[in-house]
């Protein structure tokens, strides 16, 4: 698989991956065949980008991958298969190819409805200033978040934390965003097909409560 | 989001068989989502032919039937490897050297003066804690079955044995890699798959050690949850028939997101590797939710107990005659990952925070 280790910090502090120094080498050890990081500033902000990539489609496609026109970045830990119910073709890297989806829609969520196979990722969009993160509806790649208060303060995406708390899962409910002009933040929920019309049930999110323990100590 | 809701309708009853339908439907699907899935891997860096592919393998129904579509996705010589993991488990040992003390006490009061019997049953310490694992057992004899039925593919069956000081050199690791998760039962799951995906045992001909060199895990993940596996779909289904089990399913359905695959991805990955899961391919589980509970689990009680099936009459279309009636074992109490402490210890609760 491949690693994403994103963080946002005020651009008065320290660029840099504010965490631990066991971060990136596990980041690493996800994807062994290449780790580049990629720093960029918007509004008052600093976004530092580290992608380690497994190579399995196509030929070895270092990540993040940024959008020279636009600036745009993104970090893909995922396997699209099929990209608006076409396959992509064996030999082509789906990471490029979900960028360039990405690019041409209006909105993620547009973008991301369309991919089918397993991700977890994030994308800067530098046109309209927002950072979108999340995984598939089945939670298939793992997403962390780590941060103390407001993300403006500072926050951390990872596919792997290092073990000390705080780090929470990025919950498989929907996009998440972070609006680098306004400060907002918000999820954009995925929603059934049924559903689309406006009533707002989303597949993921039942009203039961379940144990973070989950099904899987059942047999 | 590329999934209807669960089909909530109850036909009239009938019973499954390999000629229905819907066993040909989820054949044409799981093969055309395990064709994406093995269709298009590279070649693993370094020099020579190297082996691609690793199946996740408890000798189970959901991953033999993985492993058997995979020897339709695949040329000949493309060899898999199976890879089956078993802890060295104290409390298991224990038990059974104390069963065999027993045993032996009674043969000696038997043969009173006569020489030992040629064939000694073993040593206390001499027990093998890992043959007595019960995914080993189900494995191996699924790994016979699979070399009956796909003549000509060589499936490398490795033994990935975990003594109990390696899973206590590496628990902190998998600690902090489960985080959040942080569970008894967490890390039980994520030091099976932590050592799985490792990838080292001990390959099964020739006994040596062996290290895959296939970056890619297909895991069989998903049945349980899709197609009604667990035991509580048969308590239900006894209770409140069909309604009952529908229920349940509509359950596993709704939490599908909530599973615990972010935790499984990150101890798997850890080696560099990546899972990937057939049964949760967008094409399998939108006809999975959107085919009717009869479908699915149309069958007698007792089958209907058995659980999954559709998929175990795929099992059978497929030749697999033993693997169809295999009994669903989760993996931490499969290969005998969970509670390993002998004594008080070992009776912790899987709810319980990791200490």
């Amino acid at each position: 698989m491949c690693g994403i280790l994103f963080s946002i910090t005020p651009a008065t502090s320290c660029p840099l991956h504010p965490n631990s120094t066991s971060l990136p080498n596990l980041i690493s050890r996800r994807g062994p065949d290449t780790t580049s990081t990629h720093v960029t500033t918007f509004a008052n902000y600093t976004l530092t980008f580290t992608s380690s990539v497994l190579s399995l489609r196509g030929k070895l496609t270092p990540q993040p991958l940024v959008d020279l026109a636009t600036g745009s970045v993104l970090c893909w830990n995922g396997e699209a298969w099929r990209i608006n119910s076409a396959l992509v073709p064996a030999g082509a890297n789906d990471a490029e190819e979900v960028l360039k989806l990405l690019l041409s829609v209006e909105t993620p969520q547009e973008g991301f409805a369309g991919i089918a196979g397993p991700w977890a990722c994030v994308f800067f969009d530098a046109v309209r200033g927002r950072v979108w993160f999340g995984r598939d509806c089945l939670g298939r790649r793992s997403l962390l978040e780590l941060r103390e208060g407001s993300w403006g303060d500072g926050v951390t995406i990872a596919s792997v934390g290092d073990g000390h708390e705080g780090w929470k899962e990025v919950e498989a409910e929907g996009l998440r965003y972070f609006d680098l002009q306004s400060g907002e933040e918000g999820v954009v929920p995925f929603l059934h097909r049924e559903d689309r019309d406006g009533s707002q049930v989303s597949m993921v999110y039942t009203p039961s409560v379940y144990g973070s323990a989950g099904a899987d100590g059942e047999i | 989001m590329p999934f209807p809701k669960l089909n909530q309708t109850i036909e009239p009853s009938r019973c499954l068989n390999t000629d229905s339908p819907e066993v040909g439907k989820l054949k044409e699907l799981l093969l055309r989502s395990v064709r994406i899935r093995v269709g298009d891997i590279p070649e693993p860096p370094g020099p020579g032919k190297k082996v691609r592919l690793a199946i996740l393998f408890s000798g189970g129904l959901d991953c033999s039937v993985i492993a058997r579509l995979v020897h339709e996705c695949l040329p000949l010589d493309e060899a898999v490897d199976l890879l089956n993991v078993a802890f060295e488990n104290k409390r298991f040992v224990e038990a059974r050297s104390k069963a065999n003390k027993a045993s032996k006490a009674k043969v000696r009061t038997q043969l009173q003066g006569a020489a030992p019997p040629a064939e000694d049953s073993p040593q206390e310490g001499t027990i093998d804690p890992y043959s007595i694992c019960p995914d080993r057992i189900t494995g191996l004899a699924t790994y016979a079955e699979l070399q009956r039925v796909c003549p000509g593919r060589l499936w490398n069956f490795v033994q990935i044995n975990v003594p109990y000081p390696d899973l206590l050199s590496h628990r902190q690791s998998v600690i902090n890699l489960i985080h959040p998760h942080n569970t008894e039962m967490d890390l039980s799951i994520g030091v099976a798959f932590y050592f799985a995906s490792r990838g080292i045992g001990f390959s099964f001909t020739g006994n040596q050690l062996y290290s895959t060199p296939a970056r890619i895990l297909l895991s069989g993940l998903g049945a349980d949850e899709l197609l009604g596996g667990y035991a509580r779909h048969g308590t239900a289904f006894r209770f409140r028939s069909y309604a009952g089990l529908l229920e349940e399913l509509q359950l596993d359905v709704g939490r599908l997101g909530k599973r615990n695959l972010g935790r499984d991805d990150r101890v798997l990955a850890h080696w560099g590797r990546e899972a990937r899961y057939p049964f949760l391919d967008e094409d399998v589980v939108a006809w999975c939710l959107s085919t009717g509970v009869i479908g699915k689990c149309g069958s007698s009680e007792e089958e209907i107990v058995e659980g999954k099936r559709v998929l175990r009459l795929l099992a059978a279309v497929l030749g697999m005659k033993e693997v169809a009636g295999e009994k669903k074992r989760a993996v931490q109490f499969g290969s005998r990952s969970a509670r390993m402490e002998a004594g008080e210890k070992g009776r912790v609760k899987g709810t319980a925070v990791v200490s």
